[in-house]
């Protein structure tokens, strides 16, 4: 897939991925990014994480805490809120319902109503 | 060490943009740690810090700063904070709110002490207010600013009044109102003479001019490379790949990178 095809799909399904991992384990930014980069997701672009890390913290489905660092300037990490983990788990239902519906087209199939 | 001063410098150039850009400073100061933070640990691992705020540094200043701001409105640009325009013209407001209060309270004083001073007849208003114009005038052409000049003109005014025998009280809201009248026309030209651009100097010399990719330019690779006269300058472009060899023109500058396009004119 071409770099810029697979940046526009990335664009749509970060806030998620985001989301999904603060939800494994409170993260900082950086942390975010090496997490991305190591599942995959190379094209994560890090100045595209702060905006959205914003805009999930705006909805109060996260939230941010500084703490201390032996070295360097303090770190902000994010924790998920109860909010989020609902919306995860419906994006997550969203997401499997919208790539289920794209192989199919993809592979030729026929919708199954359930 | 350079790669030290590249992060405090996007920092601090990133935290200016927030801030004039009306991000509160609470938000502000926490965007800033973690902006640092990130940058430090990014170049620790052998990144650039042109790697994580992307090709365009007034793009992802204003991504984020986005999501922080209530209010809306005009705002002022990148450029605008870099140049320190939008600061020339908030501390010119100032200025001007400074004067009219100054006005106000040199004209309230002086009707006061003149109103109590019965004695004071017309003839010695007039010379008084005369003498203020000329001294006003004068000391205007020694002075930078037309801070003077809308006083004197005031002061002329209320003397042509004192010259007809007008009331005291219509001789000080003259001066104050010619005063306000004069400055705001004055600062017409004030503000035309810092319409001219200044000698570009550093990479703003390049503005506009033409240059030769020598490394194809892929914004998405962070990767670009041309030649400037005698001069060799990373560079980026508005999403498109340019391919080594081609002449291209150089639209602005972000950081230390020119952002340039194809140049249609070759």
């Amino acid at each position: 897939m071409s770099v810029e095809r697979s940046s526009q799909l990335l664009k749509g399904v970060l806030d998620m991925c985001l989301l999904a991992i603060i939800a494994e384990e409170p993260s900082y930014g950086y942390e975010m990014v090496r997490k991305l980069h190591e599942r995959g997701l190379s094209l994560a672009s890090e100045g595209s994480i702060y905006p959205l890390l914003s805009r999930l913290q705006r909805q109060e489905l996260i939230e941010g805490y500084l703490v201390a660092s032996t070295e360097g300037p303090r770190r902000k990490y994010y924790r998920i809120l109860p909010d989020g983990d609902e919306r995860l788990a419906t994006w997550k239902a969203e997401w499997q319902e919208l790539t289920e519906g794209v192989n199919r087209v993809l592979n030729g199939g026929a919708r199954v109503d359930r | 060490m350079s790669t030290d001063r590249t992060v405090t410098e996007i920092v601090a150039d990133c935290e200016r943009y927030w801030l004039q850009t009306r991000v509160p400073r609470k938000t502000a100061d926490e965007m800033r740690t973690e902006l640092e933070q990130h940058l430090l640990e990014a170049t620790s691992e052998g990144k650039s810090p042109s790697t994580v705020v992307g090709p365009d540094i007034a793009t992802f200043a204003e991504a984020w700063a986005s999501e922080q701001r209530d209010r809306s409105g005009q705002l002022p640009s990148w450029q605008d904070v870099k140049s320190g325009n939008s600061e020339r013209r908030r501390n010119a407001r100032y200025a001007l709110l400074a004067y009219v209060l100054i006005v106000a309270a040199i004209t309230a004083l002086g009707f006061v002490v003149g109103k109590g001073d019965e004695a004071m007849d017309f003839e010695v208003w007039r010379w008084v207010w005369t003498i203020l114009a000329v001294v006003m005038l004068i000391g205007e052409m020694f002075t930078a600013g037309f801070f003077l000049l809308p006083f004197g003109i005031g002061a002329g005014a209320a003397a042509l009044l004192a010259w007809f025998e007008t009331g005291l009280a219509v001789q000080w809201i003259t001066f104050f109102a010619v005063s306000i009248i004069s400055l705001l026309y004055v600062r017409r030209f004030v503000h035309h003479q810092d319409d001219f651009e200044p000698t570009p100097v550093a990479s703003n010399r390049f503005l506009h001019a033409k240059a030769i990719v020598l490394e194809t330019i892929d914004p998405h690779a962070g990767s670009g490379m041309v030649r400037m006269e005698s001069e060799e300058w990373r560079a980026t472009s508005d999403g498109e790949v340019i391919e080594a060899g081609s002449e291209v023109r150089v639209e602005r500058i972000t950081g230390s990178r020119l952002v340039v396009a194809r140049d249609e004119t070759t």
